[in-house]
């Protein structure tokens, strides 16, 4: 006789599948450097989304940070032609600046 | 104060400048250590940003952030106890298309910063002869 899955064991798989079709859905959104300004200089994401920090500015140097108490980070000094990930795990409107081109401005929003 | 021209005090610092200067820690001491350096380089940096011939250049840029690695530079050019750091000026600077009077500019701030800390001349004309080669990196345009 066929043994059916108990309600528990059902209950657990479907979160196990909700989980990795959450991590699955998880998207990374690229934020071009260039000519010492964010592109795009606005992004919306989801929780849990990522900016991949793109610096193809010639051979300039750039630095990524947010000073945002509820999400600070700080990418460090980024040479040109690298990329650099960035999860972001709090929601909220934030401002990410350059540390050495006080103009750059990026607003990213999280849903 | 005794004055040479920008481009003639390069001129006689970068013709004395071969082969590469070396350190040396008496300038250090003769620029008056770390609190003499900074104080020239805010007032060189402050001057610069307020001088129409090149103040575009500083556009966008933490000025503070600016300050410090100068006076780093300047502090480790001149025999100080300060890390070398940085990647080469021409990749600072090349974006900027910086003409040669672009950089005389500058070091006409720099010697006004400098006679304005009392900096000996001679001390002057050698922090000049260590920065002359960098004109090659800097001056692209």
């Amino acid at each position: 006789m066929k043994r059916r899955p108990s309600l528990a064991s059902t209950l657990a798989l479907a979160a196990v599948e909700l989980a990795a079709l959450g991590a699955s859905a998880q998207q990374v959104v690229a934020v071009s450097q260039k000519k010492r300004a964010f592109e795009p200089r606005e992004v919306e994401i989801n929780l849990g989304d990522s900016l991949l920090f793109v610096n193809d500015d010639g051979e300039l140097l750039h630095h990524v940070h947010s000073k945002d108490p509820r999400f600070p980070f700080d990418i460090g000094e980024q040479p040109a032609g690298t990329r650099v990930p960035v999860r972001f795990t709090a929601r909220g409107t934030f401002e990410v600046r350059c540390e050495i081109h006080p103009r750059m401005l990026l607003e990213v929003r999280v849903r | 104060m005794r004055r040479l021209f920008p481009a003639l005090a390069l001129a006689a610092a970068l013709s004395a400048c071969a082969p590469s200067p070396s350190r040396d820690a008496a300038l250090f001491e003769q620029l008056g250590g770390m609190a003499g350096i900074e104080r020239i380089v805010l007032d060189t940096v402050d001057r610069s940003v307020a001088d129409p011939r090149i103040a575009w250049s500083f556009d966008n840029t933490n000025h503070n952030r600016l300050k410090r690695l100068i006076a780093q530079q300047f502090c480790d050019l001149s025999g100080g106890p300060c890390p070398r750091r940085g990647r080469g000026m021409g990749p600072a600077h090349r974006h900027l298309g910086l003409k040669e009077a672009h950089f005389n500019a500058l070091v006409e701030n720099l010697q006004d910063a400098m006679d304005e800390a009392g900096t000996p001349f001679r001390a002057q004309l050698r922090l000049l002869r260590l920065l002359a080669p960098m004109k090659r990196e800097i001056v692209t345009g």
